[in-house]
């Protein structure tokens, strides 16, 4: 299930980074530019739907989707919550190409994911838009100092410590969890979020990627030998032991549970 | 957004149904009906006087600060000036605009460590029953103002000569701000310390011809003799004293210094002490003549010559029967003094201060002359900077002119003399006359509530400021939050008064813009080659601290011809009980009262809490009839107090001791009504020289009241009944045995169902009670990091306290009649083999891959059969679900679990603090190394007696202390095998019972010697 999404996602990884390689092969100082850039860029103006995108980013499919429309997507949308102001995640994510990180920066060095500021989105609409009314009232939020209070959707209970840049470190895309979000007009709950839910992914069988905690480390600093024929005392969680290895992520219950 | 007020069960199962969105009826889940909850209810009023239940929202920021992503810690250099008696260099760990934990900055003298007083600072900035605002008194109470109005009021009433600024003792650019202030208002300032050192410095003055406070090297000593100080608990800089007695005694470099506590009673201090020599309360002084008299009698020389005049008087002989101490004892104590190399010998603190200690003080600098210690242990004017402030004698004159009529108006700032001031000095009725009374506090304290205006002043963690920490080294602090409530910084305050006032102006704004002036003027006269100022400046606010050039150079201290001929007296022989007041860590002056950690933290003598008490021998108790908790009345001169008797065989028979810090009239929640305050017993005696207050030598009479008090005390047995759960060893034994090894860890390390072979971690964790003073540094810390509330009184009666440390204090008897202390923390000892796993019935007690014992909150059910397994007791049950009110919940941890009624829990080896430190070695590609991360509690420890790490790892530092010669395993005969190994205190004294025998035992493995210990010691 989440596999080919994983392979895909090493695949693209991969692919970025020769491309990346390739990019930064070229020389240095001034000059005329080298001839792989050059046709890279001939490239781009020949075909805007082929072009060759920056490593890391990942492409979208815009539909033509007007910000009239998407307003009006959002206040008539069956699932999830309505929103204060109706912000709309396809048409930021899908029309204009907008990333992930670029509102939701530094969840991938903080437990909590990021909710952007109002300064962030008063970057693009002190003028962007002016004439809509839902940017109007997200104008009138920033005239007064006021932070917007969006609806939340994704909330762990408070005996869970679930902290999000683990996972953007092992590569863990965010619509795994969070499903497709560049087609939610709103956003919706995609995942349960229940611990069953979690442990799908950390369970499952797998390369050992750097994923895994440890495992991959412990290969190259194995701990000291263990004397054979020592017994069980009392109910001790052999099936973990035997798998924490193995595993995915960690299934060690003070992973997230402390 | 995790909440402390809020607690969510699990989802344990569907709830009524409500309506959705389109009008139709359908089942939700839990998560669905708060959603609509929170959409419905976003509006809802709050219940506290807080801001409001934010619910399921997501609130960003409006302008996010530069370079900090939200849901991290980010440390903030700063400095409390009053946290206790030393200034602390910190760092505030800030998360989301929000100080949660204090930890130390190793720039400082405390050497990254902070006390426990200081860590509940927290508790203070978030205090509830701080003044939220400005506010007047009117007919009905103290009613809302308005800054502009208060201030203007006050700027009104401020007629020049009729003034009085009253604050506390200040250093640095305040003290210069304060004095320009007056001058220009026409104010007088009088800057005040409940516990000064007044007397000290008078004597050094004398002495030396150097005020100030003398440094004390004892790390450099091979000997150290206490006249009373309680240097490891409450005076002077006990965190900086901490680390240096640690280094003083630290077996494994071969030395340990012999340490000597000379007084009527052990405190804290006195508990870590090899020898006990009891001496009558106010004759502290006398014996020091007598002691100082025998070292120069047997080293000769200039300095015996010197004295000569003085010392002959004092023999031995001629101050025993005053000062109820044999002569022998004096005579053995001068003959090691004399033949150490580097000896120290530290002055009385108050509850030694009677009339005489100036006189007092003096001994001991004589003394510490004679020695040879003065210029190399001791040196005069090196030590803490400490502001000038008003003696007793001072305070009582200027209680005269309040009471005369010739002030109108006292601001008060960063003081509390209405309660900090004994009744007798009549402080509160002349308080209570003047028209006009100010208070810049911070705290509805007794002194705030007596007043007519109420200007609060920012908390010093919301403050700008600075401070001379030596002469040497000056320190600032910053903000490190915005101010909670309506509150202004002081200076500004007053900044603001005196521009109203029209008579003064300054060139400055506002107070941040003095202090850079201040530093920038001094800075460009400094150095002027350097860096330009703005550099320096931002570096100095993330160091904390920058090392000048101090003003003169350090003076050659000779003994001036005053001192040499000092008229000492001899005191007359007094019979009858003596009273001896003193400051404990946990409140010091009274400071701590409030700090609900503070109170729960148990008393490193009586394990008590919650409460005052009288010290009482228990040969003077006996023909009362008191057993501990009974209660006891006090009677001076002066008045008197009722508290539960605490029966000590560590005070003498003809002395009883009271602790400062309770009796609070107001001040809040936690203080008020609660114990006695002490200074009601004191008549207002001053010493003659210095002024200052005698805090011990009034007689008192004691009287049995006949009923039985409330005393909750935490400690269930006095000793450990040879168990060996806190092992001293003599430290010969020590000495011999260093390279030894007496554990064999491979019973944790190779045992298959302890941790995962494949997992390159065991936790553990090294204590050494050879290091650990007892002083709660370390029990506070935890209770920051990790959520812990304080239960109150009637809980810790009964058993369920949650503290997850606890400091076991016990007596071993030795062979003088005497006895010895070993402070003991026991925490969870994270067994190998624990008795609490397996019989959990629904797994919420487990055992980690990495050797954790831990503790899944929403799998516990509350059987408690964890804890009825446990044979250190060291789990904790909640009783009930706690409250933590506005703004307490601020500083709770977001990284770790607030648990709620019905759930077990213990220490976790700081778990949060290891799954930051995984997830921060894993994004470099590499294993957590010893030293990335500490727990709280080690971080937390002024001696560094905690020690936490990886057992894996054969480098690591845990692994080498662990294989130490001291090292043992509490209740290894068990076989938990814990995690935890403890270092035996190591003590001078000929303690009964043989010890532990050098072979040791290797307790883990069932009886059998290993050969490995055999072969190593």
């Amino acid at each position: 299930m989440k596999l080919p999404i994983r392979l895909i996602g090493a695949a693209a990884f991969v692919a970025a980074l020769s491309g990346l390689l390739i990019a930064l092969s070229g020389p240095a100082g001034d000059g005329p530019a080298p001839a792989a850039l050059v046709a890279q860029e001939q490239a781009n103006q020949a075909n805007p739907a082929e072009q060759e995108l920056p490593p890391g980013i990942k492409p979208r499919t815009p539909t033509g989707q007007t910000a009239e429309e998407a307003i009006a997507a959002h206040m008539v949308a069956s699932e999830g919550p309505e929103q204060p102001i109706p912000f709309s995640h396809r048409f930021h994510s899908q029309e204009l190409a907008m990333q992930c990180e670029y509102c939701h920066g530094g969840t991938e060095s903080s437990v909590i994911a990021v909710i952007p500021p109002v300064e962030l989105c008063m970057g693009c609409h002190r003028i962007v838009g002016a004439q809509l009314e839902p940017i109007q009232r997200l104008r009138g939020y920033w005239e007064r100092g006021e932070p917007v209070q969006w609806e939340r959707i994704y909330k762990t209970p408070d005996f869970v410590q679930f902290p999000h840049r683990a996972h953007i470190r092992s590569q863990v895309e965010c619509e795994e969890c969070h499903g497709k979000v560049e087609d939610m007009d709103r956003v919706y709950m995609f995942a349960s979020l229940k611990m069953g839910w979690c442990l799908e992914c950390h369970w499952a069988e797998g390369e050992d990627t750097d994923v895994a905690t440890d495992r991959l480390l412990t290969e190259q600093f194995p701990p000291p030998p263990t004397p054979e024929g020592r017994q069980p005392h009392g109910l001790y969680p052999r099936a973990i032991d035997q798998e924490y290895a193995s595993s995915r992520g960690p299934i060690d219950c003070t992973a997230c549970h402390y | 957004m995790k909440d402390g007020d809020r607690h969510m069960n699990g989802d344990g199962g569907k709830l009524p149904t409500v309506t959705g969105e389109n009008g139709a009826f359908f089942e939700t889940s839990r998560r669905d009906f708060l959603k609509v909850l929170g959409v419905a209810g976003a509006g809802a009023a709050a219940t506290s006087c807080g801001p409001p239940d934010m619910g399921d929202k997501l609130i960003p920021y409006l302008v996010p600060p530069e370079d900090i992503v939200p849901g991290t810690n980010v440390a903030y250099a700063t400095l409390l000036k009053n946290g206790g008696p030393e200034h602390l260099g910190l760092y505030a760990n800030v998360r989301d605009g929000r100080v949660i934990k204090l930890e130390g900055n190793p720039r400082f003298p405390n050497r990254g460590r902070l006390s426990a007083l200081a860590q509940s600072a927290l508790q203070d900035l978030y205090d509830p029953d701080r003044i939220q605002g400005p506010r007047k008194l009117d007919a009905n109470g103290f009613v809302e103002a308005d800054w502009d109005e208060a201030v203007a009021a006050v700027a009104g009433v401020s007629a020049p000569g009729r003034t009085v600024l009253l604050t506390g003792s200040v250093t640095g650019s305040a003290a210069e701000f304060y004095a320009q202030w007056a001058e220009a208002i026409g104010a007088e300032w009088v800057a005040w310390e409940p516990l000064g050192l007044e007397a000290l410095s008078t004597a050094y003055e004398i002495a030396f011809g150097i005020p100030g406070i003398p440094s004390y090297e004892i790390n450099r000593a091979d000997r150290i003799v206490s006249f009373g100080a309680d240097f490891l608990g409450s005076w002077l800089a006990p965190v900086e004293f901490a680390a240096r007695f640690a280094d003083a005694r630290n077996i494994e470099s071969g030395h340990h210094a012999k340490f000597t506590h000379v007084g009527p009673r052990l405190s804290l201090t006195g508990l870590n002490a090899d020898e006990w020599i009891s001496v009558r309360p106010g004759t502290e002084g006398i014996v020091a003549l007598a002691v100082a008299s025998e070292v120069a009698r047997r080293k000769g020389g200039g300095a015996a010559a010197r004295l000569e005049g003085i010392l002959s008087r004092f023999t031995p002989a001629a101050v025993a029967e005053i000062a109820g101490v044999e002569p022998a004892r004096i005579e053995h104590l001068a003959e090691e003094l004399a033949s150490a190399n580097q000896p120290v010998v530290l002055p009385p603190d108050i509850s030694g201060q009677g009339a005489g200690s100036t006189e007092a003080h003096l001994a001991v600098a004589l003394l510490n002359q004679v020695c040879g210690a003065i210029g190399t242990t001791v040196r005069p004017g090196a030590g803490p900077t400490r502001g000038a402030s008003a003696s007793a004698a001072t305070m009582r004159n200027l209680v005269e002119r309040m009471a005369s009529g010739t002030i109108d108006t006292m601001i008060v700032a960063g003081a509390n003399p209405v309660y900090g001031l004994p009744n007798s000095l009549g402080f509160a009725e002349a308080f209570a006359g003047i028209a006009n009374r100010v208070s810049l506090g911070s705290h509805l304290d007794e002194t705030a509530a007596a007043s007519n205006w109420l200007l609060p002043a920012n908390h010093e963690l919301e403050s700008w400021g600075d401070a001379e920490i030596r002469p040497d080294v000056w320190a600032v602090c910053q903000p490190v939050m915005r101010p909670i409530f309506d509150t202004r910084q002081a200076e500004d305050v007053l900044l603001s008064i005196a521009t109203a006032t029209g008579r003064a102006s300054f060139e400055v704004e506002d107070w941040k813009g003095w202090l850079e002036a201040d530093w920038r003027t001094n800075y460009e006269q400094e150095a002027p080659s350097q860096a330009p100022f703005d550099e320096f400046w931002f570096a100095l606010l993330q160091a904390g601290a920058v090392r000048r050039k101090p003003a003169q150079p350090d003076p050659a201290a000779t003994l001036s011809p005053a001192a040499a001929n000092y008229q000492f007296t001899l005191p007359a022989q007094e019979s009858g009980l003596s009273l001896t007041t003193y400051a404990t860590a946990q409140l010091y002056d009274g400071r701590g009262a409030n700090r609900s950690w503070m109170q729960e933290l148990p008393d490193a003598v009586s394990k008590a809490v919650w409460n005052s008490w009288v010290e009482i021998h228990p040969a003077t108790a006996e023909p009362l009839g008191l057993e501990t908790g009974d209660l006891v009345e006090v009677r001076t001169s002066a008045g008197s107090v009722t508290a539960p008797a605490f029966l000590y065989k560590g005070i003498r028979p003809d002395t009883i001791a009271i602790p400062l810090g309770q009796g609070h009239t107001q001040f809040g929640r936690n203080a008020q009504g609660r114990g006695v305050n002490a200074l009601d017993l004191l008549d207002g005696t001053v010493d003659g020289r210095s002024g200052a207050l005698a805090f011990a030598g009034a007689s008192v009479e004691i009287t049995a009241v006949g009923r039985r008090g409330k005393l909750a005390i935490m400690q269930g047995n006095d000793t450990d009944l040879d168990r060996e759960i806190g092992e001293l060893m003599r430290v010969d034994d020590a000495l011999e045995a260093i390279g030894g090894h007496r554990v064999d860890l491979r019973q944790i390390l190779e045992n298959a169902w302890d941790s995962d072979p494949k997992s390159p971690y065991r936790w553990a964790m090294s204590i050494d009670l050879n290091a650990c003073t007892g002083c709660g540094a370390c029990v506070t810390a935890c209770y920051a990091e990790n959520n812990i509330p304080a239960v109150g009184e009637d809980l810790c009666a009964q058993g369920r306290e949650l503290s997850w440390m606890q400091i076991m204090r016990y007596f071993e008897e030795t062979e003088d009649d005497g006895f010895q202390t070993v402070h003991v923390p026991v925490l969870c000892q994270h067994c190998g083999d624990a008795p609490c796993e397996p019989v959990c019935p629904v797994y919420a007690a487990y055992h980690t891959p990495e050797g954790l014992n831990a503790q899944v909150y929403n799998r516990c059910v509350g059987t408690r059969y964890c804890a009825n397994n446990c044979p250190y007791k060291v789990r904790r049950f909640n009783w009930f679900t706690y409250e933590h009110p506005y703004p307490l919940n601020l500083q709770l941890n977001p990284d770790v679990t607030v648990r709620e009624t019905g759930v077990m829990e213990k220490c976790t080896f700081c778990v949060q603090r290891i799954n930051r430190a995984k997830l921060d070695a894993k994004a470099e590609g590499r294993h957590v190394q010893d030293g990335d991360f500490q727990t709280a509690c080690m971080q937390g420890c002024p001696t560094q007696a905690i020690v936490f790490g990886n057992l894996k790892d054969p480098e690591s530092q845990v692994s080498r202390i662990s294989k130490g010669a001291r090292a043992y395993h509490m209740l290894g005969e068990l076989n938990t095998r814990p995690a935890i190994t403890y270092l035996a205190g190591v003590s001078h004294a000929r303690l009964s019972q043989s010890g532990h025998d050098e072979h040791g035992e290797d307790n883990g493995a069932a009886g059998e010697h290993d050969s490995a210990a055999e072969a190593g010691h």
